[in-house]
């Protein structure tokens, strides 16, 4: 590495406190929902080299809240960042990141189809994506789902 | 998808699978051809959801080791260790230097049949059949060997929450040695056909080009986004099991082509089998689980959540598992290679001929039951097979039957 | 263009034997502590079903038996469901499964995918009574 990056801590202080996991290279932070795209828009112009690896939809069905885990890969510092929104349940909306990081649209694509999360500017989101065309209405994954 | 620039009067869309020769996975491709160049691609997946994160949440941890082996029969042993590092990660359990080095020996035999099938799979989808059924008998060694050190040659059900199941006896590992170095003698031969057969050359070379930049953006893991000229291997960059103890290169090349994602899986087999003479020799003494005997296993489970993330033979298969204290988990979360590889690599089939699709996608090393975990669909597309070509040319035909 | 690399490998196999096995006759043998079909020793068991809830696949039941006069439950196996994880037998407290390396064969009667406790009890009435 012949660039020297700047600290993960120094360019997300605005959001909040970069805390770390039990590995060593792992961290989380925990976000408002509004600030997901302006994260990981700075996260691109600092670093370059992120890729997303997965969007995790978590239900709280006793809280009403969705915990959605947005978790990146920041390649030039070898970090594994957790992003961790909350927004409610019964409005799960929240915006999307296909315009900035492409990756995210099959991401997008699998919580909207099992979970229910809208993420507002996708234009790929359908239903039914993985799921059979009678269960179009229907969120599986959400915990007071229940088979029919 | 991205659309590239066409009159739209003379674009016919062709669907090919689920059930297509030239296809071996249940997906279906949506292609939109101006002539013979593809200029719009389009995935319809669903065919092979069977609802494994859900079922997940409803079984214990331990059935769940089990269970998650079965979302993919060729890399089963990962998705266990992917699993069980998730759980470790969890309860904070620390493996046993023994256990973590029979964990790489397991998954690095899986890398070489799994590149090897992915290989012979791409060699018959070229009309290269030959090559096919040489790679397919060299790599039933591979799976003898891995019936030979995890009990079966497929569902390995090898890794366990804090270590691994069965031991190594040490009169194994001359067999093992004897095969691997057969396997390693014929890769030779195979690289050679795949770096000079001329058919190879013509078919694969600036086909399915993906930059480096266009890689990362949308987010492509593993074996094609190292064909691109990424360093991005979870070995490397979040070692996980024994990788930090045991040397190894990560295989790179920039040409970004489907003759560079191969031939970085031809490197990787090298790697994978050094790595295994390394792991037989190196073996450290000790017990292989942190408790006395297996029936001793922690009953209970703290709450909080844990995170594994391994290198499949695909990219990284990424487990986030989340507990409320409960003898189930409260959320699994799978997210395989595929998924990423398949839906968002779709792009390097814009501006391409019809012929080569079956070999880019081929080269992406697609794992449809990795992918999907719900319920079978019936396709209600057949019917298009009866439609005459020349209705085929109308548009709004088209478009009346596909929405 | 330089001639195909594989022409060497293809003349080769033009006048070797097939590699593949026709199964059945011929027959893989597995390897000797293969994951094959598993059964219950009823005598050692001592009815915990610790077995039937660890199964993965839910293959196993309890069955209630009448053994001379107390009513005891005791595992049952069905292999058409079981996945041979083999986590039972290391479940077990007492060691109470005799394990193989015989691959399940597939068969078109049900007695042969079930392995039932009835049965053991009953050849075991009947050579008491006998002798
Ligand atoms: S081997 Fe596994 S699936 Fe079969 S009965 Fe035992 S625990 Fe159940
Ligand atoms: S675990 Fe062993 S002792 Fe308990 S019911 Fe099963 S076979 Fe019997």
């Amino acid at each position: 590495m012949n660039r020297s990056f700047p600290n993960l801590n120094d360019v997300l202080r605005e959001y909040g406190e970069v805390k770390p996991y039990r590995r060593s290279n792992r961290y989380h932070i925990e976000v408002d929902p509004k600030s997901i795209r302006s994260i990981v828009k700075k996260l691109l112009e600092v670093y370059g080299d992120v890729y997303i690896s997965t969007i995790t939809p978590v239900d709280y069905l006793k809280d009403g809240v969705i915990e959605v885990n947005y978790e990146l890969e920041i390649l030039p510092l070898n970090v594994f960042l957790v992003v961790k929104t909350k927004i409610p349940r019964n409005k799960a909306e929240i915006d999307s990141l296909v315009d900035i990081l492409p990756g995210a649209k099959v991401l997008e694509q699998e919580a909207y189809d099992l979970m229910g999360v809208v993420f507002k500017g996708n234009p790929y989101l359908r239903k039914p994506f993985l799921l059979p065309e009678e269960m179009a209405n229907e969120t599986p994954l959400r915990k007071d789902w229940k088979p029919k | 998808m991205v659309t590239a620039n066409s009159d739209e009067k003379y674009v016919v869309e062709i669907p090919v699978g689920p059930q297509h020769p030239a296809l071996h996975e249940p997906i279906s491709l949506r292609l939109k051809v101006e002539g013979e160049q593809v200029v719009d691609a389009h995935v319809v997946s669903g065919y092979n959801h069977r609802g494994i994160e859900w079922l997940a949440e409803r079984k214990t941890f331990y059935q769940d080791i089990f269970l998650v082996a079965r979302t993919c029969g060729i890399c089963n042993a990962v998705h266990g260790a992917a699993y069980v590092q998730a759980v470790e990660d969890l309860m904070g359990i620390e493996v046993p230097p023994r256990a973590k080095y029979l964990r790489v020996l397991v998954m690095e035999l899986e890398r070489i049949h799994s590149h090897m099938l992915v290989l012979a799979v791409l060699a018959e989808v070229l009309g290269f059949d030959t090559l096919f059924m040489l790679m397919m008998r060299d790599r039933e060694r591979v799976m003898y060997l891995k019936e030979l050190v995890t009990g079966n040659r497929v569902h390995a059900d090898f890794m366990f929450i804090g270590g691994v199941r069965r031991d190594l006896p040490s009169d194994k590992k001359d067999k093992i040695l004897k095969h691997i170095n057969y396997i390693e003698e014929r890769m030779k031969h195979y690289e050679k056909i795949w770096a000079e057969d001329p058919i190879i050359l013509k078919r694969t070379q600036g086909v399915g080009v993906a930059s480096r930049s266009q890689a990362l953006l949308h987010s492509l893991v593993g074996p094609v986004v190292r064909g691109s000229g990424v360093r991005s291997d979870i070995r490397l960059i979040d070692p996980y099991d024994a990788y930090d103890e045991i040397p190894f290169n990560v295989v790179t090349r920039d040409e970004g082509d489907t003759w560079a994602r191969m031939m970085v899986r031809i490197g990787e087999i090298y790697e994978s089998i050094n790595m295994v003479k390394y792991v037989l020799e190196h073996l450290p003494s000790g017990p292989i689980i942190p408790w006395k005997t297996i029936k001793a296993a922690p009953r209970r489970f703290p709450i909080g959540e844990g995170i594994g993330r391994v290198e499949a033979p695909r990219g990284e298969l990424l487990y986030h598992v989340v507990s409320d204290g409960k003898p189930k988990p409260y959320r699994v979360k799978i997210r395989t290679p595929s998924l990423l590889n398949i839906h968002n690599g779709v792009f390097m089939m814009l501006d391409q001929y019809i012929a080569d699709i079956p070999a880019i996608f081929a080269s992406f090393d697609p794992c449809i039951s990795c992918m999907e975990r719900v319920i079978v669909v019936d396709n209600k597309n057949n019917r298009v097979l009866r439609i005459p070509w020349r209705k085929l040319a109308d548009r709004e035909y088209v478009e009346k039957i596909f929405r | 263009m330089s001639l195909p690399k594989i022409l060497g490998d293809t003349l080769k196999n033009l006048f070797k034997k097939p590699i593949t096995l026709m199964e059945p006759p011929e027959k893989i043998e597995p390897v000797e502590d293969y994951r094959g079909i598993h059964r219950v020793d009823y005598d050692k068991c001592i009815s915990c079903s610790l077995c039937a809830i660890e199964c993965p696949a839910l293959a196993i039941t309890m069955v209630p038996i009448q053994v001379g006069d107390k009513k005891k439950r005791y595992p049952k196996i069905d292999y058409g469901k079981c996945v041979f994880c083999y986590r039972c037998v290391e479940v077990c407290p007492v060691d109470a499964y005799i394990v193989s390396n015989k691959k399940p064969q597939e068969d078109t009667k049900r007695v042969m995918i079930l392995y039932s406790p009835e049965e053991w009890f009953k050849k075991k009435t009947s050579k008491s009574t006998s002798s």
